[in-house]
């Protein structure tokens, strides 16, 4: 399966991370949102993806896949892990920076 | 010296006392100031809170000041709650008085107590951890919580988990325990010793009736203890109790529903409740046979 070039290197940050507070447990998580007070269940996947943008802030689609997945990541995880952004971002959590 | 209770004040002078300034009662873990010239509610008090501790009536602090008052008599007699001066229910019929109170009272607490985190639900204690049961009016949650604690396990509320964020312990807070139609009979039936005040027809749940806390329950008001157990009762008739291990995120997501006032507190609430849940148990439990949920709830393991 290929992966458009530009999806695999859209840029993604989390600006807001201080407002933030965010409660693995291994059947998923809860993720505290100071500025409006909302609170949103993650599955553990994304809650893992969540608590590595808290602790870094950029990360490209690639990049992270490469972090969760290992080494060389497969196009598929690499989509996995894009759709989740995608996600992210239409919950405010993350934004796109542009190309 | 023990301090003096409700009982020690003969029922005429309640009820004088009640009509006029009012009687302070320490209801742990607040202290309420107590006005009502309708008989029913003295009635309801003699019997449901003898054994609480009165306060002088001079100064002393309450936290809340409430009074079950009359309101129109013609056509049908009805009574007011109030707070402070405010009436903030429309007027419920003059028999309704005493649950009125008992209604109003919690209303104070979940809506005017924000230094502790308040969650919807029935809490009780054994070995020294808290069960904590939210859930929706209908799911047998009183039930449950009247038969647990004809059984062994300590009340702390009927109502309402109280959490302080700083310690991450419950606090008691026993009140009578409101029970609603069947309910009330099958409680009877489990606990013929067992103390009720008056009978609350046709309100909008139905018959109501408190029944008296345990003494035991109300002598350890001053012991909060850490969560250990966070159980989402059902009544479900001719289930067979059932306990299902919950996801502990799903399990803080409904937790935060039924908190009244967690949004208040902020990320502090966020992370205290997440420590909560943490804490604890998570499951589901479905029943419509208490000797059967008793059993269940008896072989609980302990939380670590």
């Amino acid at each position: 399966m290929s992966l458009n070039t530009s999806r695999r290197d859209e840029r993604w940050v989390c600006r807001r991370r201080a407002d933030f507070a965010l409660r693995n447990w291994p059947d998923g998580s809860v993720l505290f949102d100071e500025a409006n007070g909302q609170l949103q269940r993650l599955t553990p996947a994304a809650g893992g993806m969540m608590a590595l943008f808290l602790d870094t802030p950029e990360w490209t689609s690639c990049t992270l896949a490469q972090r969760i997945f290992g080494e060389i990541p497969a196009a598929e995880d690499i989509e996995l892990v894009a759709n989740a952004l995608a996600s992210f971002q239409s919950l405010s959590l993350i934004e796109r920076l542009p190309d | 010296m023990t301090a003096p209770t409700l009982a020690s004040v003969p029922r005429d002078v309640l009820r004088r006392h009640l009509g006029s300034e009012g009687v302070c009662l320490r209801i742990p873990p607040f202290t309420a100031r107590i006005r009502s010239p309708i008989p029913i509610v003295g009635e309801g008090l003699a019997t449901l809170y003898a054994e609480y501790e009165l306060l002088p009536s001079d100064g002393t602090f309450a936290d809340f000041h409430v009074a079950v008052v009359y309101g129109r008599r013609f056509p049908k007699a009805l009574c007011v709650f109030e707070m402070d001066g405010l009436r903030p229910f429309t007027p419920l019929a003059v028999g309704e008085a005493f649950a009125f109170l008992e209604w109003g009272l919690n209303w104070c607490v979940t809506g005017y107590c924000h230094t502790l985190i308040s969650i919807h639900a029935a809490v009780l204690e054994r070995h020294g951890r808290v069960l904590i049961m939210p859930a929706p009016p209908g799911s047998g949650k009183s039930t449950l919580c009247a038969a647990l604690l004809l059984n062994g396990w300590r009340l702390l509320s009927d109502e309402m988990a109280l959490l302080d964020p700083r310690t991450g312990l419950i606090l008691p807070a026993p009140r009578p325990v409101s029970l609603k139609n069947q309910s009330i009979e099958i409680i009877r039936q489990l606990a013929p010793h067992a103390i009720f005040g008056p009978l609350a027809r046709d309100t909008m749940k139905g018959t109501v009736a408190h029944m008296r806390v345990p003494s035991d329950s109300l002598a350890r008001a001053a012991e909060p203890a850490l969560p250990g157990w966070l159980i989402f009762p059902r009544y479900l008739p001719e289930s067979p109790a059932r306990l299902v291990a919950r996801a502990k995120s799903e399990g803080f997501m409904q937790l935060a529903e039924n908190s009244f006032n967690q949004n208040v507190h902020g990320r502090p609430g966020f992370e205290a409740l997440s420590d909560l849940v943490a804490r604890s148990d998570c499951y589901d439990f479905t029943y419509s046979r208490l000797a059967e949920a008793i059993e269940v709830f008896d072989r609980l393991p302990l939380p670590p």
